[in-house]
């Protein structure tokens, strides 16, 4: 991408979909929907988001830590367990005997655990503590449209 | 060629301690339906002496709330985990053959292609990527497979594989393994074994194979040759007391969903059969599917996936629809199939069936199992399949409706029960920010 802002838009094939709802309506049954040949061609989010479907989970967020990050209580993270953490992943870790959203900073041979959000300060892991990266978050989703 | 197997370590509770690593090191226990009794063990509960079976009421005498986490079954759960092991295996070695909902053989073609290292480092990739402990052995024969799987969990330092790959191993591994607990032993043959002196596996190898042919018959002789390194167990047919299978490979590949879930049904539809004729029911119904791994221009492609009945059942309509659900989670189209198949599981004898006291169905079973005594009685007069459900012949296939029926739907009681955090939007895990 060469300018800053540009966004590149995939235009979801919404034409499709309007057939089959048409198909459906006005042939009866027995006949095969025209329209079905070209269903392949959306995109499908799942291919697209998942890179390793038996390792991905899905978790939603409780909190404003991560405010400064862009996520907000209720987004929705992917998580993939099959990831090894590197120094600045955004990571599910298990500390304390719940899942916490943080991102994972290593500093000369320590591992700190830090919040997007001034009012919250780094953690320091220390190796006795029970702390384990369950997954790392591979995307956020975030509901826009609040009236829908 | 040798076999694989990967086992999954207590599986169910491995399935809860995924969402709950706190529970790491703790005993835990998951109880059968209904919450009546223990049906999964951490290892600690093991070592607390919490036996197989027990009824929850008694694991009271543990002082449950401050030693033992129980959880009611979350069959769902399960389900789904079980399929993201199966996915994962079958997209690292090629064609599985699945044995149960936490077991599943695999083919390997020669040892020199899987070294310890090789089967260690698929221990801990399915364990990173989905969370689930498991162990894996290779040998010779699927019965050796077994007992290699049995090293590769109790021996720390194997790091979750066993090889048998020579005799030295295999004479070695069968002298510390109880005849009573080598896969495809009859419990009921014990006390005429034990009453010949035979202690071990190995002790049963050293018969001769006249002799064991008259005392345990042609089973006991494939036992016999598996444990002796010869392969005669057909991945086919590996019916056991814990494990009902039906495959086939087919004459020529098939592509299309409907045909497959001709033959899915009709894999279904034996195996329930089966199930009946030895007064058992099964509460997992799994299927499996596999492309042409000989044919690498066509697309390569091997799936595998489990239906949970609510109640565990044998009476066809169930088990072929819980067949057909599990199918259609798995077809991918545009592969041409080589293989399918479909496994019982988690089996159970049929009187013993966990039902709730508020099973407004059972009267609706009865009839099933009225019904399916009278399809069974005439099938044999009249040739297999002389009656039949409709979805064993090439016809439409109502999928919507299969999820859910209301006439299957019981109150179970489901008190420790954790959440469907892989299945249901509304119940993924909350990650606190």
């Amino acid at each position: 991408m060469q300018n800053k802002n540009q966004i590149d838009i995939h235009v979801a094939d919404l034409t499709n979909e309007m057939q089959i709802a048409l198909a459906g309506a006005g042939i009866h049954a027995g006949f095969p929907s025209p329209a079905q040949d070209y269903i392949e061609n959306g995109i499908d989010l799942n291919r697209e988001l998942v890179k390793h479907p038996s390792s991905t989970f899905y978790g939603r967020v409780v909190g404003d830590s991560m405010i400064d990050a862009g996520i907000d209580s209720g987004d929705i993270l992917v998580i993939d367990k099959s990831i090894e953490p590197h120094d600045g992943d955004m990571a599910v870790c298990f500390v304390d005997g719940e899942f916490a959203l943080k991102f994972i900073r290593y500093k000369d041979n320590r591992l700190f655990l830090c919040a997007a959000n001034n009012n919250y300060s780094d953690i320091e892991v220390h190796p006795e503590e029970q702390f384990m990266v369950w997954g790392v978050v591979t995307y956020t989703i975030k509901k826009r449209c609040k009236h829908q | 060629m040798p076999f694989g197997l990967v086992d999954c370590n207590n599986f169910f509770v491995s399935c809860e301690r995924v969402f709950r690593p706190d529970l790491a090191t703790k005993p835990v226990v998951v109880l059968s339906n209904n919450d009546g009794c223990v049906v999964s063990r951490s290892n600690e509960a093991k070592q607390m002496g919490i036996p197989m079976g027990m009824p929850f009421f008694k694991l009271r005498e543990f002082d449950v709330e401050k030693r033992v986490t129980p959880f009611s079954s979350n069959y769902t759960l399960y389900a789904d985990m079980s399929h993201r092991v199966m996915q994962l295996l079958a997209s690292e070695v090629g064609n599985i053959i699945p044995y149960s909902i936490d077991e599943s053989f695999f083919a390997v073609d020669s040892f020199a292609n899987f070294s310890h290292e090789r089967a260690s480092q698929l221990s801990a990739k399915i364990q990173k990527y989905t969370g689930i402990p498991v162990s894996v052995g290779v040998a010779p024969t699927m019965t050796l497979a077994k007992v290699a799987c049995r090293y590769a969990k109790k021996v720390k330092g194997y790091h979750g594989a066993c090889l048998i790959d020579n005799d030295v191993k295999r004479q070695k591994a069968i002298q510390n393994i109880d005849i009573g607990d080598v896969w495809g032993i009859g419990r009921r043959n014990l006390p005429r074994m034990k009453a010949m002196g035979i202690v071990t596996a190995y002790d049963y190898t050293k018969l001769e194979e006249v002799q064991v042919k008259r005392q345990f018959g042609i089973n006991g002789v494939r036992t016999w040759k598996e444990l002796n390194g010869i392969s005669v167990a057909k991945a086919e047919e590996h019916d056991t007391k814990q494990s009902i299978c039906t495959s086939r490979s087919f004459a020529e590949m098939v592509s299309t969903e409907e045909q497959l879930l001709t033959h899915v049904s009709n894999f279904a539809a034996q195996c329930a059969m089966k199930l009946r004729q030895q007064q058992s029911v099964a509460q997992a119904v799994t299927v499996f599917v596999s492309s042409n791994r000989f044919r690498d221009d066509m697309e390569q492609y091997a799936n595998a996936a489990t239906t949970i009945l609510d109640v565990a059942a044998s009476n066809t309509p169930e088990i072929v629809k819980a067949a057909i659900n599990a199918m259609h989670s798995i077809y991918k189209k545009g592969v041409s199939y080589k293989k399918a198949g479909v496994v019982l599981s988690s089996i159970t004898p049929n009187h013993a069936v966990q039902t709730s006291i508020f099973d407004t169905a059972s009267e609706q079973r009865l009839r099933n199992d009225r019904l399916m005594a009278v399809v069974d009685k005439i099938n044999n007069k009249n040739g297999r399949d002389a009656v039949h459900l409709a979805s064993q012949q090439p016809a439409e296939v109502n999928n919507k409706d299969t999820q859910t029926s209301p006439i299957f739907n019981y109150n179970l009681r489901r008190e420790h029960m954790s959440k469907c955090f892989t299945t249901n939007f509304d119940e993924i895990i909350e990650v606190f920010t």
